[in-house]
């Protein structure tokens, strides 16, 4: 990190009264998972006038970052605006200090499962990953079938998509169907989700444990910082 | 040209006529197609953990030495975005601890309507592929928002002009839509039915709005809330809206002389017979003032 935006991170801050631990190591994960230049917001606001479901979210993008650098980890969390992001990356692109507001998003997510939180939402990202950890592939029937099941106020969308698709042989049902197209490295696809994405599950649980034991972890955190992509 | 060939999930689902009018249009231009084998998920908008993803959209590219071609705009942005992830070495590191083969050198992926831009920019004479043009048909170009996100690829994020630029040499007029990029909210349809109604309604009145004949999709997901849910927002609205959806594969086999059932016209939920029918009506007309002269 540069000086510059070492500076710029203190200034957008400093506003806040001191960080807690928790609210550090959150904002820490945040910045590891989607790019430590989150740190060079100033705040101008692009990325919320850019979003097509602005209108929509409580806690605009902006200030949903504001939120991180600040290490409001429960507000950030528990803010719906994560779950209406739809992914369109105009905030991305715009963006003028070249952070990837998206990313942050994305990283909300991540760390809202690990942390076993559960809505409407996280249940449908949820069946989505593990249909492609399992099969390798996406089969809508599936995937439409086992949300029904979780979400139970979906059923009459699900089934009134259904009764469009289904005449169109776009969909089909039945038991082979119902099994899911299976590919061959599906033992691979697995490992990628074990040994990339489970990572940060365990990584948080160690934290938790170290934090529980009172230690300390700066220096564990400083090389965090250095690793995260950029 | 020969190129791999993606063809993401929907392919084989809600997208089957994407799928079945992209390889016959590829046949038509002479584009051999090779299926990437045992090809996974890109895990489109909702593995959120991005090494997962990257991961995921890596162990496709590393199956073929070939340039990739997806119709799919989220797999092709998920697999644009990887490849800039795997810049980082330490992402490619990490993420080649989990893949059988490697990612070692940087791959090439294509979308359809490059394909088919390029391959009519090659022809000696476009006329001689594009034997039947739309002349007199009005195409709102509908981009949505992957197929040029993230930036710097083949077109501007901002306000890109390939769509019409291909409606133009195809023959037809492309509509001034104002809501072009504007996002169809699918990714966030499934839970969030409410907030991505009123924006999809926004859209098609747009498109009407804008004299067209139909709207061109070029992402599988942009056609489904368009088309197959655009019955269930006019009822939703109480409005008929009554637009076909035609993918941009369907329109360029239509000027190539493809047969609509080539092209599985018949599997749009809203009629493309309209289209078709003031095709005719556009050629017979021509005929006739040609027998005259």
């Amino acid at each position: 990190m540069t000086d510059m935006a070492k500076t710029e991170a203190t200034a957008t801050t400093a506003a806040t009264t001191i960080m807690t631990a928790e609210g550090e190591r959150f904002r820490d994960r945040v910045l590891k998972l989607a790019g430590d230049e989150v740190k060079k917001c100033i705040q101008c606001g692009t990325c919320s006038a850019s979003c097509p479901t602005a209108h929509l979210m409580d806690v605009p993008i902006r200030k949903l970052i504001r939120l991180v650098l600040e290490g409001e980890k429960e507000k950030a969390l528990s803010s719906r605006s994560i779950w209406l992001c739809t992914s369109c990356l105009l905030c991305t692109v715009r963006c003028p200090r070249n952070i990837r507001p998206m990313a942050v998003v994305a990283a909300l997510k991540t760390i809202y499962e690990e942390e076993g939180m559960r809505c409407r939402d996280s249940v449908f990202e949820g069946i989505f990953s593990r249909q492609i950890r399992d099969y390798g592939r996406i089969s809508e029937f599936l995937l439409s079938a086992e949300y029904m099941i979780r979400s139970p106020s979906s059923a009459a969308q699900i089934m009134a998509f259904g009764a469009e698709l289904v005449p169109k042989g776009k969909i089909e049902l039945g038991f082979e169907a119902a099994r899911g197209e299976r590919i061959e490295g599906t033992e691979e696809v697995r490992r990628i989700f074990e040994l990339l994405g489970d990572e940060g599950k365990a990584e948080a649980e160690k934290v938790d444990e170290a934090a529980e034991a009172g230690e300390t972890k700066k220096a564990e955190k400083a090389e965090d910082t250095k690793e995260a992509p950029k | 040209m020969k190129l791999a060939y993606y063809p993401g999930c929907v392919a084989r689902s809600t997208g089957r006529e994407y799928e079945i009018s992209t390889l016959a249009v590829c046949r038509a231009l002479g584009v051999e197609l090779e299926e990437i084998d045992d090809w996974n998920c890109c895990g489109a908008t909702h593995v959120s953990n991005e090494i997962v993803s990257t991961a995921l959209a890596a162990r496709n590219l590393v199956r073929t030495d070939l340039t990739v071609m997806t119709s799919c705009s989220i797999c092709y942005s998920r697999l644009r975005a990887a490849m800039i992830r795997l810049k980082d070495r330490h992402m490619r590191k990490r993420v080649n601890e989990a893949l059988e083969v490697k990612y070692e050198e940087e791959k090439e992926v294509s979308h359809v309507i490059e394909t088919i831009t390029k391959a009519l920019a090659e022809a000696e004479d476009p006329d001689d592929l594009v034997v039947r043009p739309l002349s007199g048909l009005k195409a709102a170009p509908y981009y949505g928002c992957l197929l040029t996100r993230p930036g710097g690829g083949i077109d501007s994020p901002e306000n890109p002009s390939i769509l019409e630029n291909l409606i133009r040499t195809l023959g037809a007029e492309p509509a001034d839509f104002r809501l072009k990029m504007k996002c169809c909210c699918g990714p966030i349809f499934m839970p969030e039915e409410e907030a991505a109604a009123e924006t999809l309604i926004r859209i098609l009145r747009n498109a009407k709005e804008s004299g067209a004949d139909f709207v061109v999709a070029l992402c599988p997901l942009c056609h489904l809330m368009l088309d197959a849910n655009q019955p269930l927002l006019e009822k939703k609205f109480g409005e008929k809206i009554d637009l076909p959806i035609l993918y941009v594969t369907q329109m360029a086999g239509l000027a190539l002389g493809l047969r609509p059932e080539e092209l599985g016209l018949d599997m749009n939920s809203v009629s493309t017979r309209p289209v078709l029918e003031k095709l005719e009506k556009i050629e017979g007309k021509e005929a006739e003032e040609r027998s005259v002269c």
